[in-house]
Order: C-alpha cells, then sequence, then structure tokens
C-alpha cells in the first residue's frame, strides 16, 4: 500500500514536472524565434530527436539534450532563415531583441528550469561570462520595457 | 571567495532568490544577507526577474505539444534513479572497487577482443549513422526480416540482418552513405537500438566470419559487430559493453 501510494505520487509529480518541462521548451523555443508556429515544430522534433537518441541517459541529463537541441536548431535557423514575426507578446519580443548569449540566459534562468552549473554547460558560459550576459540582458529588458509601457 | 565572485554569482541568482541546490550561489546568498548594499540589490533584482517570469509562463502552450510531455513522462519514469550521497564511505568503496574492476576487465579484455580490419571505418559508419538528421529516418512499423524488401524499395540491396533479429520491431529506419558505399540504418523499439547494415568489404571492415560479435565501446557508446560474408551487421547502445552482452544473451536468444 505504502510504495502503491509512493509509486502514484511519483508519478503524478513526474507528470506535472514534464507538462513543466514542454512548457517551458516551447517558451523558450517562441523567445528564440519569435514564431509560434516555427516554436511548436522545433520542441516536437528536437523531443523526438532526444527521445530516440536518449536512451540510457539520466532524466537530468535528456532535459537538459532537448533544452540545447531546441536551442542548437533555433540559432542555426535563426541564422539560415527569415523567420515570419508572428509573435506580438510584448515579454517575447523584449527577449527576442536580446543577443545572443543574453538572450538564452535570462529566458532560461526565469523559466528556473536549471540548476547554476546545467544553466552554464547548456549556455557554455563560466559563471562570470554568464554574470555578464544577465547584467547586459536585465539593462536592456529595463529600457525596452520601459519603453513599451510608455504612453503614446 | 572574492566580492567579485559573490556579485556574478548573485547575478545568476534564480527569481525564487533561493540557491536551487547550488552550493557556490548557497555561500553567495549567505554572504548576501550580511551586507546590505548587496541585499538590496538581490531584491531588486529578483523583484525584476519575478515579473519577467510571471509573463513568460503566462504564454499559453499549444495542446499539441502536451502529447510530447507523455513521450517524456514515459521515458523519464524509466530512467528516474533514488538520490545517492557520494559522501557516504560504503558508496565511495563501491565506486572505487568498480573503477578498479571496471580497469581490470578493460585491460584484460580489450587486447583480445577490440580489433578487426576496419575497426576504426566501424566508428566512422557509427559517428555518422549518429549525425544523421532526424527527418531523413522514415517512420516504420514493420519486423527485422521483412526489411529486406523495405531497404530493397529504397534502392538497397542486400540488405542482411542476423537471424536471431528477425522478429524485433523496428521503427525508423533510412539510408545514408559512407564513402559512397549505402549503409541501412534503423531503430529497434524494444531493446532500443540503432543498427547498422552494410557491404563491410567495400568499407575495408572485415569482423570474422564465425558467427561472433565483436564487442566495442568507445565513450558512452558500445557497438556489437558481426558479419556473414560481405555483409556486416553493427548494432548501437547508450551503454556498457556488459549492457549490450546482456541483450544479446538474453534478449535476442528468444
Amino acid at each position: 500500500m505504502e510504495s502503491q501510494r509512493y509509486m502514484l505520487g511519483t508519478g503524478n509529480l513526474l507528470h506535472l514536472e514534464n507538462l513543466s518541462t514542454i512548457s517551458n521548451l516551447y517558451r523558450f523555443a517562441l523567445v528564440l524565434t519569435k514564431n509560434a508556429l516555427q516554436a511548436e515544430r522545433l520542441v516536437g522534433e528536437s523531443v523526438r530527436e532526444v527521445l530516440y537518441r536518449g536512451s540510457g541517459e539520466s532524466a537530468r541529463r535528456i532535459r537538459w539534450l532537448i533544452f540545447q537541441k531546441v536551442r542548437q536548431r533555433a540559432l542555426s535557423q535563426i541564422a539560415n532563415e527569415e523567420t515570419g514575426d508572428i509573435s506580438s507578446n510584448e515579454i517575447v519580443t523584449a527577449l527576442h531583441a536580446l543577443p545572443e548569449p543574453s538572450r538564452s540566459a535570462m529566458t532560461l534562468l526565469c523559466l528556473e528550469s536549471f540548476s547554476l552549473q546545467d544553466l552554464e554547460s547548456l549556455l557554455d558560459l563560466s559563471t562570470q561570462e554568464l554574470g555578464e550576459a544577465l547584467k547586459a540582458a536585465r539593462s536592456r529588458l529595463k529600457h525596452s520595457l520601459s519603453l513599451a509601457q510608455t504612453p503614446s | 571567495m572574492t566580492l567579485n565572485q559573490i556579485k556574478n554569482l548573485l547575478l545568476a541568482c534564480p527569481p525564487t532568490g533561493r540557491d536551487g541546490g547550488d552550493p557556490r550561489l548557497r555561500k553567495a546568498l549567505r554572504a548576501a544577507q550580511k551586507s546590505p548594499e548587496l541585499q538590496a540589490s538581490l531584491d531588486t533584482q529578483v523583484k525584476f526577474d519575478g515579473h519577467i517570469a510571471d509573463k513568460l509562463r503566462a504564454i499559453p502552450v499549444p495542446v499539441s505539444l502536451t502529447a510530447d510531455a507523455t513521450k517524456i513522462e514515459s521515458l523519464l519514469s524509466h530512467q528516474t534513479v533514488p538520490s545517492i550521497s557520494f559522501r557516504d564511505p560504503a558508496i565511495i568503496s563501491v565506486i572505487v572497487a568498480t573503477i578498479l574492476l571496471m580497469g581490470l576487465g578493460v585491460w584484460l579484455v580489450f587486447g583480445k577482443m577490440s580489433s578487426f580490419p576496419g575497426t576504426s571505418d566501424t566508428w566512422r559508419v557509427v559517428l555518422e549513422g549518429n549525425t544523421t538528421p532526424w527527418d531523413r529516418l522514415e517512420p516504420l512499423k514493420l519486423k527485422m526480416d521483412v526489411l529486406n524488401d523495405w531497404f530493397a524499395m529504397k534502392g538497397m540491396d542486400q540488405f542482411w540482418a542476423p537471424s536471431a533479429f528477425g522478429k524485433l520491431d523496428i521503427i525508423g529506419g533510412g539510408i545514408f552513405n559512407v564513402s559512397d558505399i549505402p549503409v541501412a540504418m534503423g531503430i529497434i523499439d524494444h531493446p532500443r537500438m540503432f543498427f547498422y547494415a552494410f557491404n563491410g568489404t567495400r568499407l575495408g571492415i572485415l569482423p570474422p566470419t564465425d558467427g561472433r560479435w565483436k564487442i566495442l565501446t568507445h565513450e558512452r557508446k558500445t557497438i556489437g559487430v558481426t558479419r556473414q560474408g560481405d555483409s556486416v551487421f553493427v548494432i548501437e547502445i547508450d551503454g556498457s559493453q556488459r549492457d549490450l552482452q546482456q541483450i544479446l544473451h538474453s534478449s535476442l536468444a528468444h
């Protein structure tokens, strides 16, 4: 009985955690691409690729791999394609306007998907570089968000 | 820890204002508690980031993606392991003993088992397969023993797989080239593995034809290689030699 309750609880937690992982993946992809359709496709493709290749990896590593795959694909698409400017969400627009790695760093920090160590390795930044990227992001966001709130 | 290091760590503090289990951030947060200036700056930062986080979390997520959440769930539920304290002397002893045994095993076994003509080219085939874009593999729902026809339709004749693999379910397949030689690649559903089949003679990959498997490991990947005539068949798993030997002896024996 005890173990049944435990398993049920663990399953529910995992389910909630993974819904949150997918939601945060989508929001991260949306910030990177600023295109809802492209973000949805990126998440779907990256999840499928990592699931097929990720057998034997730990849960933490799988989560890390999926986010890394979304970022790699999004950045290569931004470099190679004209992305449709679909999302008009204020926060997506402000974050998307940041340069890399500030954009990814600030978005991932706010989505709280990773520990500090995982964030550094995902973005391939030292603690100092991550701090600088986040400082620059906040400074630009304060400016752009206050501009967005200024009545015309 | 210097003041600059503390400031840098605090810049990476999440909007919750908590350390998230990171010992460096924990120290930095303790230092901030002792400095009104640092604490005030951190409070402002956390408040600002919290505002961004709230807005990000308010972005609706397409319903279609919840199907992917279910897939992640099924995978992670098989991967979740109980937490282990690496400070526990018993655990340390087990780790040290395991490393020593593995080293001894590698030293004893490698010289005898690992090489044959074309070993490095075999890894080249596998690494090439690993970088094949996902969209170049077609989803399949076939048994291995009918793949010969499927690959023939795709333009690759003489696909061969060991008969023990005949009843395994294949969920994806495709063809890529290595030095202009076609390589058939596929995904076995259970136990989850990749396989590669190609003309070994043309690629200079010549494991023995005695029906046994040559098992090789590189970083986290382990492959098994076998040959019949010109045809070479490789299976790839993310795991150890022992994992692969277990798969070959148990799963495929049925």
